[in-house]
């Protein structure tokens, strides 16, 4: 009797704890998440996005026909579906029914085809009943990944789709408010304020996230946070004039500086495409290779070398030093000061998911034979990859991911490696 | 060299040499002061450097084992302690550190001597010293000087090390104060002092070559040096010691120099003065050495006139006596030898005069006793015919007659010599044609020569065609022609051959006569135109005496060219015309 108490007990205290951890997993809507940034104000504008902390906050006021999952595929997002003629010329995508600008339009195939008209020269962009059809002169297979690039957002004099609307924008301050007709469902956030950076600020109580530069020390974070990376999508490479690129990409030591410089966060990388793109940037060995880094610098010129970075960049800053150091002991002296003419700069490249179009791009940022975005196979990519990198124009150091940190209270979709942030999925426990 | 100016110089030498030494003793005397001087300057520089350098360390040791004992470090130790593949991440954790305490450099060293932070230096996290981990007793180990390299280039710092316990192993804070020129400024550096550090790194060609000359010997040899050096700011004395650091090795080259300008301006004063004093002691040297080798040399120079004169034939001559000194006495003493040279010279005349009356005497006695014999002879001859017969005494009378007549011709003959010689009248100049005298003499003495019975003598007549005139008596260039010819004529008994030259030469006007004969011996040519001397056994010994009055009166030159066996050649220079 007595056990059959106590058993009746404790299975009545589990049916309870039960109930009570269903009740805290299920969302809630409404709240006010404050994110306090490290860096500038976002700038939720297509035209004008090009940061990767932009890049990934963009989806939530702006959408694009696709959108890229964790393993860099095209998956729907404005279009429900896709299909092309066999040799990857000509393009149809059907445009997802019921979905409204934040102005109240309707998106229709004609605006989304005269949206990406004007944003895909040497495309053909036409509207169809159901949605638009987009033809290229050469075979572009990689045409629906392409279109998930947040530049490439439909917008209706500046309104977006997405989950959110820009409410308010000040100096210290930008606020997201819940689009309450977007076509997914409301988000569960009535709003998202983001903070400028507050130098000296002692507490980070107020907020429910924060933005967590790839240098910051663990120590700077409250013990319970949670943490959500993007994927990998800026690369920290120096640009060289190409003479140097070889021997110092064999001096440096990546592994450390990126245990050590980002805790981790950053990927240590020899290649452009970060690995989670490309599938073979192990192909491109990052390890140090210090005697091959002296080889190659036998008889070089025994007068320093500049070696500039953004002075705003902190971490540029400690990873410029670093290679120095590096440089030096393979006999390369570098002085590290900002010099726009160095011959030597510390850059961060934003990475386009899409493997052809970031190596076409990258090829004409450096000068180098043009890509074309439409040969785009395995092995023409990792060729063209190749090119630019024995150019040596370009030493990849790391790639770096998207950082934030949450309380505890925040409650987010599982962890993704995805080239946005998901907080249109977010929301706060009470 | 006068005596004068040997006296002259002499006082000069002895004032310049005197001057110059006392400058020179001047001088060593500054020059070793100044030198004690320095010396005790830059000890003392040198000396307040290294207490400052202990001061500063004790100071550095104290805050590096503050920092060692901090809690940041603490944490750093915890998690040394516990086991982790994880890179220690906070890079930044000595920055603030270092600026809480004050210090240029800090790095926290893990237990394997790699940096797990550094101040200083952030980006070299991760690089491994050694150095760090081989001294077991860092606590207990003073300050030390080290090279540490920076973003900007190596510098030189005090540095201190302490250990921190970190579980079973062991953490090291390494700390330090640079040692730059703020070092430097904190020092009581005398005026006209420089002090300067020098590192091993430092490029020394913006140093005088002189200073870094010195810096890299002292960094070399690792002892303190002191020379004199050149540098802009002229000559300095410079003193490097090394700075050595924990393995003895010269990090760096303390140096201080000092100006010695002011010596040299001393010196350059002293040599100034000294020339001055020199040349006012040279001037009034000489001035009154000019006086007093005045007052010495003038009665020496009035017994040297003397002296001439009295070599020149003035035997009056008399050296003036002005003083009782011992140029006084000199001038005694010369004038009594001037008594006694006049004194014997004129008992010699008296010789000579009486030795040539006897010569005389001996020459008229011996020509006139010849012909005075056949005179007697036949005058005693005479007297013995007044007996005899008539015929025969007209016969002896006649004969007798014409000796006495022939015997008396010859006596006339000699009175007359001697009495042209005693009464060579003054010479009638005129312009005369010397080779149509010479001519002339030669025809006379062609036919003299050719009487049968004499020595065949072949004449031969040198005439030179343009030679000038001169202005001469011809009377007695005609007497001087026939003794000169009539002497070569007796010179050659066997015969010869007798020659007359003209020639000219620079204006003057050259006659010789030659002979063949048996030439002469040195005595007879040096005795040739001495009066009554005669080699021959019938003359008088007058004829070349004149013949050398005659050149004489003329105002020419006589010489004779002879040896034994080589004939003689009588060579008469006159003035031309």
């Amino acid at each position: 009797m007595r056990q059959a108490a106590l058993r009746s007990i404790a299975i009545a205290s589990l049916l309870l704890a039960a109930s009570a951890a269903a009740g805290a997993t299920r969302p809630r809507y409404g709240g006010t998440l404050r994110v306090q940034l490290a860096g500038p104000m976002p700038v939720f504008d297509p035209a004008s996005a090009s940061s990767l902390r932009d890049r990934a906050l963009l989806p939530l006021t702006h959408e694009t026909l696709t959108r890229l999952n964790a393993h860099g595929e095209a998956e729907p997002a404005l279009a429900t579906s896709w299909q092309s003629d066999p040799e990857a010329k000509r393009w149809r995508f059907r445009l997802r029914p019921r979905v409204l600008f934040h102005d109240g339009t309707a998106l229709t195939p004609a605006l989304a085809a005269g949206v990406l008209a004007a944003k895909l020269p040497g495309f053909e962009v036409a509207a169809a009943a159901d949605g638009i059809q987009i033809t290229a002169a050469t075979s572009v297979p990689g045409l629906p990944a392409m279109l998930a690039d947040p530049s490439l957002a439909i917008v209706h004099t500046r309104a977006g789709t997405g989950p959110f609307e820009v409410a308010r924008v000040a100096a210290d301050t930008v606020v997201l408010s819940a689009f309450e007709r977007h076509w997914g469902g409301r988000p569960f956030l009535d709003a998202i304020e983001f903070l400028a950076p507050r130098p000296g600020q002692a507490s980070l109580a107020p907020t429910q996230a924060w933005e967590i530069p790839a240098g910051a020390p663990r120590r700077a974070l409250p013990e319970r946070a949670q943490m959500r990376a993007s994927a990998p999508l800026e690369l920290i490479a120096v640009q060289t004039a190409g003479s140097l690129g070889a021997a110092l990409s064999a001096a440096i030591d990546r592994q450390s500086m990126t245990a050590v410089l980002t805790r981790r966060r950053a990927e240590p990388s020899a290649a452009v495409l970060p690995q989670w793109i490309s599938g073979y940037s192990f192909l491109f060995p990052a390890t140090r290779d210090l005697g091959r880094a002296q080889r190659l610098l036998a008889g070089a010129r025994p007068s320093p070398v500049v070696l500039s970075y953004d002075p705003g960049d902190g971490l540029a800053r400690i990873i410029a030093e670093r290679v120095a150091v590096n440089a030096h002991d393979a006999g390369l002296r570098i002085v590290v000061k900002p010099d726009p003419t160095a011959p030597l700069q510390l850059r961060r490249f934003t990475i386009t998911p899409n493997a052809a179009q970031a190596l076409s791009e990258m090829a004409a940022l450096l000068g180098i034979a043009e890509f074309r975005p439409s040969a785009a196979g395995p092995e023409a990519l990792y060729a063209a990859e190749r090119a630019i990198l024995e150019s040596g124009r370009l030493v990849p150091l790391m790639h770096v991911p998207l950082v934030f940190g949450f309380d505890a209270k925040v409650q987010l979709p599982p962890a993704e490696p995805l080239p946005r942030l998901r907080l249109e999925s977010a929301w706060i426990a009470p | 060299m006068s005596y004068r100016a040997k006296v002259l110089i002499s006082i000069s030498a002895t004032v310049s040499i005197a001057v110059w030494m006392v400058a020179w003793l001047i001088s060593a005397q500054m020059t070793r002061t100044y030198e004690e001087r320095d010396a005790r300057r830059a000890a003392g520089v040198i000396a307040q450097f290294r207490r400052e350098f202990a001061r500063r360390g004790d100071d550095v040791g104290g805050r590096v084992s503050a920092i060692a004992g901090s809690d940041p470090v603490a944490r750093i130790a915890a998690w040394v302690a516990q086991p982790s593949t994880e890179l220690f991440d906070d890079i930044k954790a000595a920055e603030p550190l270092a600026q809480e305490h004050g210090l240029d450099l800090l790095a926290i060293y893990g237990p394997d001597g790699s940096i797990l932070s550094s101040a200083h230096w952030p980006a070299r996290f991760g690089y491994r010293e050694e150095w760090i981990t081989q001294n077991p007793n860092w606590n207990a180990t003073p300050v030390f000087l080290k090279r540490e390299d920076l973003t900007d280039g190596p510098v030189l710092a005090l540095m201190a090390v302490r250990a921190v316990r970190a579980g079973d192993r062991r953490l090291y804070v390494a700390g330090g104060e640079r040692l730059d020129a703020s070092f430097l400024e904190t020092l009581p550096v005398p005026e006209g002092m420089g002090v300067s550090v020098h590192r091993e790194t430092d490029d020394l060609r913006a140093v005088p070559p002189d200073l870094a000359a010195l810096v890299a010997q002292v960094r070399a040899s690792g002892r303190e040096q002191t020379r004199l050096v050149r540098t802009a700011a002229g000559v300095e004395v410079a003193t490097a010691i090394p700075l050595a650091g924990r393995d003895n090795q010269a990090l760096a080259v303390l140096l201080t120099t000092q100006s010695r300008a002011e010596l040299l301006t001393l010196k350059r004063q002293v040599r100034v003065t000294a020339l001055a004093v020199g040349g006012a002691a040279v001037i009034l040297g000489l001035v009154l050495g000019f006086w007093a080798a005045s007052r010495v040399t003038w009665p020496v120079r009035r017994l040297a006139g003397s002296v001439r004169q009295v070599a020149a034939g003035d035997w009056e001559a008399r050296a003036a006596v002005t003083s009782r000194d011992e140029i006084g006495q000199l001038a005694r003493d010369f004038n009594a030898m001037a008594e006694q040279l006049v004194e014997q010279r004129n008992r010699m005349l008296q010789a000579e005069r009486v030795a040539a009356w006897r010569e005389i005497a001996r020459r008229l006695a011996h020509e006139l006793k010849n012909p005075l014999f056949p005179l007697q002879i036949t005058v005693e001859n005479l007297r013995r015919a007044r007996h005899a017969p008539p015929a025969e005494f007209d016969e002896i009378f006649d004969e007798s007659t014409t000796t006495l007549l022939a015997e008396l011709d010859n006596l006339k003959t000699i009175v007359g010599r001697f009495g042209d010689f005693a009464r060579m009248p003054a010479p009638q100049f005129e312009t005369v044609d010397l080779n149509e005298l010479a001519s002339e003499s030669m025809r006379l003495f062609e036919a003299r020569s050719q009487e049968p019975g004499r020595p065949a003598v072949r004449t031969r007549l040198d005439l030179a065609p343009d030679l000038p005139a001169v202005h001469a008596d011809p009377e007695q260039l005609r007497r001087l022609l026939r003794n000169l010819a009539l002497n070569a004529l007796d010179a050659m008994p066997q015969g010869g051959d007798l020659t007359i030259r003209t020639a000219g030469r620079n204006g003057r006007v050259v006659l010789e006569v030659a002979d063949t004969g048996g030439g002469l011996t040195p005595e007879e040519r040096a005795r040739l135109f001495t009066p009554y001397y005669t080699t021959k056994q019938h003359g008088t010994g007058l004829g070349l005496a004149i013949v050398q009055s005659v050149v004489s009166d003329h105002g020419g030159t006589i010489s004779v060219d002879s040896e034994p066996g080589r004939g003689t050649t009588f060579r008469i220079e006159l003035e031309g015309g």
